[in-house]
């Protein structure tokens, strides 16, 4: 009994414990007297029957929300109606006020005076400012200070992500409800992995590959392994063309001339059991599919990543089987291939960067990628603001009033670089909660000296999701797109202003804030 | 080192004037840009404006065919087409277009007119043109007709000197290879244009300073197979010997087993399988496909180079040569070439009853006895206390100290041109105003061996690379090369780099 006592002050009986969980008993719940009341009460007579009511109760639940579900479900509807002081779509124009309509997990419709079913649940925001979610295209929020070198196309950020012990709150204080986080490292650690910053843990990936991280060594053998990467990449992808044209050819010939050398498919027969058992599923899939199947399965496989060797010859099917793509080197292929999908963010320091980056990309056209412009006080980017321009670049940078090289003469680059027609999007300067807060602080300086308002909103929202490659999913708030909104109590780029709330697949998420 | 030949024998500019005197009056002269443009114009006009070009370009042909080997071969001319085909002409308008598109990128010309040019190895020029195409230089001479389109410079007042160059490069490009890893928006980048140089070596390369774009930077890879030679490392000296005597054994086997194959067909060649690493470089070395490069600078380190080089007869450049003076006939003779400092400072070593330490006439001294020589700095690098004039801002001055200690003024600057670009075996590319050569000038407004004299423009590879009064160094200082003007009052805040 003494012990009991330690484990539990109140020295309730278990039976007297499974009661105080119900909802009647937290009700009285604490420390009050009429609790122990109750409780003495209960152990004095009902501890017995106790048992069998609390599952009585829990049926009577289960019934009430089968019902409660089975009436939604026969309605088909589910909508949700915000009611906003003003709306910033980014997608279209402002409302202010303005309606949002949400079915969902998504929006269905957004205006001013728009009519909505009468049976919707209405979110009385009048007072507040809704608009996308923003969106963090680049971050190591979280994550443990491990870093790779070398080419690891293979990798993806996901693989180190614990989403039970990620803590997004920061992130989403700052009204951030997408992060892609990246792999650390040099040449080509892997790939960003984007993730929603709240809701529910199965909705929560939105890509294990969002883009592939680029980081050369400008300075070092970086631009040397690029050039080699890509090189290799497109070895890769002449072998299995070669393949490909000896298997038509030897198929045609086996048409023309039925088989007469049978000791040697034997051996054939042999070598593909063995070949079967290395690469497992890869090998009855198609080059392609196998290609995405690797990619999205990425980590949870961790594929050993050695070249096989070539082997012509054709499964049972008498389908091809393409020999197997080194997987470090599968997304350069895709990017090579210009596969739906496949981007790169490269990574530069200096203005001559773009020039090598160029030089070293001129075999491979039309590849999809963004630049990280890694910038410090002092940039000497404006020496090649126009080509960013002239083709249009996306853009990732850090929001500050550079100083042009070795002077004091103050240079808004993010303006420069939508003025010659850049699409950017901004990062916090560094992983703190501070920098997370004072973003929208930077970027109203920025605007403040030059940056057209509209760019700097879409540098928080669509402008990133394109850089993610989800801006049909995110990054706006039009029909279709994910019910990711924050509130504000004011003006985005007003530093005064506060995320209120954060709702992301049209659910509020709870924001645990600091207290200042 | 190699035979003193140039790669290009320039045209004289007296060839370059008489023939400019046969050329037609216009200045412009019918290039294909002006072809194409008359086809794709209005079809009435198309007849007259093609026969007209058609006419034009005839007589240039005619007058000048030498000048036409150095261009693209003309188009086939066209006979004027009646105005009744213009429905076709559409169509192939269409597919004209096109083509445009699929063309590379134009010629790109870029002239220096009505200025001094001091070519180094054919004498100076006075009032004279240089034309540079896509980067080489294509005609020197009095008056040149320019092709439409070309970008003048006119630097009437000024002096141009083919861009000088550093034998070692320091800081001012990327480890090596430097067009991989230069920074050509660097300070450094500039500051060296500003010093007229316009090629440097980085590791065992040279390129040249193309400031704002990495394209066409290398001149050479792999310029010299260095060699550990010095005297406080005997074991490694006798290792290098013995080894070249190795492979020196195998050439000779070489030699013999071709010999005994013309009777016995079935004869053994000789074993080569080892020949590899090292071995390969020396092998190099033997055959005089690559050059050597030693660190010396003691008198007696400098003797052992000279028997080595002598003994296997390869070729082989010095580093340092600070006692140089006292053995330079040993070294003219073991035909070796050095990369010296002028001003190095080394004190005299009372121990030795001989001449010894650093001698201002060490340059004059070896260049009296014909050894080759390219000058660097005793900083090779740029660098903010450089200022003071030792480091690669003032290879000019180096130069110009030779001169003091008796080297004449013309070797002193061939010493940072065209006998550096020997030294390194990028001559035929870089060193001296030649036809064929790269476009990198340095366009001073005096003596560039005179303290006075600024760089007014740098021009590398048929480029603007610097431009005194653009960039804050020098622009203060005598605008526009006039020596009495007063500074400016404004100078102040001085701004780097192009760019906003």
């Amino acid at each position: 009994m003494r012990t009991r006592l330690n484990d539990d002050p109140r020295g309730l009986k278990p039976a007297a414990r499974v009661i105080r969980s119900l909802p009647l008993a937290g009700s009285i719940g604490g420390q009050s007297p009429p609790y122990h009341f109750v409780a003495s009460w209960l152990r004095g007579y009902v501890a017995g029957v106790a048992r069998s009511l609390a599952v009585a109760a829990l049926i009577v639940a289960a019934l009430m929300l089968a019902i409660g579900a089975a009436r939604a479900s026969a309605g088909g509807e589910d909508f949700t109606v915000i009611k906003a002081g003003r709306v910033i779509t980014v997608s279209g124009e402002e409302f202010s006020p303005g309606i949002i309509v949400l079915e969902g997990d998504k929006i269905s419709a957004v205006g001013k005076g728009i009519e909505y079913p009468p049976s919707a649940k209405v979110i009385d925001a009048v007072g507040e400012t809704v608009m996308p979610g923003f969106i963090l295209p680049r971050s190591r929020h979280g994550l443990d200070d491990y870093s790779r070198s070398g080419i690891q196309g293979d990798q993806i950020a996901a693989s180190e992500v614990y989403l039970l012990r990620m803590d997004f709150s920061d992130l989403l204080e700052a009204g951030y409800t997408t992060v892609a986080l990246i792999p650390k490292g040099s040449d080509i650690p892997g790939s960003a992995s984007a993730f929603r910053t709240g809701g529910a843990d199965d909705s929560r990936k939105l890509a294990d590959a969002a883009y592939l991280q680029v980081v050369p060594e400008w300075n070092g053998k970086g631009k040397e392994n690029l050039r080699a990467a890509f090189k290799k990449a497109k070895e890769e992808i002449e072998k299995a063309d070669k393949a490909r044209k000896e298997w038509e050819e030897k198929q045609k010939a086996k048409k023309e001339k039925p088989r007469d050398e049978k000791p040697k498919e034997g051996e054939e027969k042999k070598d593909e059991k063995k070949e079967d058992k290395k690469e497992g599923k890869k090998s009855s899939a198609d080059g392609d599919e196998a290609g995405a199947t690797a990619r999205e399965a990425g980590a949870a496989e961790q594929p050993t990543a050695k070249a096989e060797p070539i082997k012509f010859d054709e499964p049972k099917e008498g389908k091809f089987a393409p020999p197997a793509i080194d997987p470090k080197y599968q997304p350069l292929v895709d990017l090579i291939q210009k596969k739906d999908g496949a981007r790169m963010m490269v990574q530069l320091t200096k203005a001559a960067d773009l020039l090598h980056f160029d030089d070293a990309m001129t075999p491979y056209e039309g590849v999809a990628y963004s630049l990280y412009l890694a910038t410090a006080m002092q940039t000497d980017y404006n020496y090649v603001v126009k080509q960013l321009g002239e083709r249009k670049a996306r853009v990732v940078l850090r929001p500050w009033i550079h100083r042009l090289p070795q002077t004091a003469f103050r240079y808004n680059f993010a303006a420069d670089l939508v003025n010659h027609g850049c699409e950017i999007s901004v990062i916090p300067h560094d992983g703190t909660r501070d920098e997370y807060m004072r973003l929208r602080e930077r970027l109203a300086e920025l605007v403040r000296s030059g940056l057209a308002r509209k760019a700097a909103i879409e540098s928080l929202t669509i402008n990133p999701a394109r850089v993610l490659g989800l801006e049909k999913k995110l990054g706006g708030i039009e029909k279709g797109k994910d019910a990711d909104l924050i509130f504000l109590n004011g003006d985005p780029l007003d530093p005064q202003a506060k995320v209120m709330r954060v709702m992301i697949l049209g659910k509020f998420v709870e924001v645990k804030r600091q207290k200042l | 080192m190699k035979a003193s030949h140039e790669a290009t024998k320039p045209r004289s500019h007296k060839a370059g004037q008489r023939r400019a005197a046969q050329r037609p009056a216009s200045r412009t002269h019918p290039n294909p840009e002006r072809k194409r443009r008359a086809v794709n114009a209005p079809s009435l006009f198309v007849g007259p404006a093609k026969a007209l070009a058609g006419t034009l370009a005839l007589c240039w042909f005619l007058v000048c065919p030498t000048m036409l080997l150095a261009e693209e071969p003309p188009k086939k001319d066209e006979p004027a087409q009646p105005a009744a085909a213009s429905e076709k002409e559409d169509d192939s308008k269409e597919k004209e277009e096109k083509e445009k598109k699929k063309e590379p990128p134009k010629d790109r010309y870029f002239a220096i007119t009505h200025t001094t040019v001091h070519t180094i190895t054919n004498g100076d020029l006075y009032g004279a043109t240089i034309l540079t195409k896509n980067g080489k230089v294509i005609e020197i001479g009095g008056a040149i007709a320019l092709p439409e389109g070309t970008e003048t410079l006119d630097a009437s007042g000024f002096h141009v000197y083919p861009g000088f160059i550093a034998a070692s490069g320091g800081n001012v490009l990327g480890s090596d290879p430097p067009d991989d890893t230069t920074d050509v928006f660097s300070l450094n980048m500039t500051i060296a244009l500003a010093g007229g140089i316009t090629t440097a070596v980085a590791g065992n390369s040279a390129a040249n300073l193309t400031y704002g774009s990495v394209d066409e930077m290398i001149v050479k890879r792999d310029l010299f197979k260095s060699l550990r030679y010095t005297t406080d490392n005997p074991d490694g000296r006798r290792k290098i010997r013995a080894d070249l005597e190795k492979v020196r054994q195998y050439l000779r086997d070489v030699q013999a087993h071709e010999e005994k194959k013309k009777t016995d067909p079935e004869a053994k060649e000789p074993d080569k399988e080892w020949i590899k690493g090292d071995f390969e470089t020396y092998l190099k070395l033997l055959r005089h496909d690559a050059v050597a490069v030693v660190d010396a600078n003691s008198a007696h380190e400098l003797l052992e180079v000279c028997d080595l080089a002598k003994r296997f007869d390869i070729r082989a450049v010095v580093r340092g040569a600070t006692e140089g003076w006292t053995v330079a006939p040993e070294m003219a003779r073991a035909g070796l070439s050095a990369i010296i400092t002028p001003r190095r400072t080394t004190d005299r070593d009372e121990r030795y009853n001989r001449p010894n330490g650093e001698s201002i006439e060490n340059a004059a001294i070896l260049y009296k006895h014909g050894v080759p020589l390219a000058f660097v700095p005793s900083i090779t690098t740029i660098t903010l206390w450089g200022l003071a004039g030792r480091d690669l801002l003032h290879l000019n001055m180096e130069a110009a100290f030779a001169v003091r200690g008796g080297l004449p003024q013309d070797a002193a600057l061939r010493a940072i041109t065209i006998d550096a670009a020997r030294v390194l075996g990028i001559e035929s590319r870089v060193g001296s105003i030649e036809v064929g050569k790269d476009a990198n000038f340095a366009i001073f407004d005096g003596d560039p061996l005179h303290y006075m004299s600024l760089v007014r423009w740098t021009v590398v590879g048929g480029r603007v690379a610097y431009d005194k009064q653009k960039e804050s160094l020098y622009s203060h200082i005598r605008p526009s090369g006039d020596r009495d003007a007063p500074p400016p009052d404004d100078y102040w805040p001085r701004r780097l780099g192009g760019g906003l």
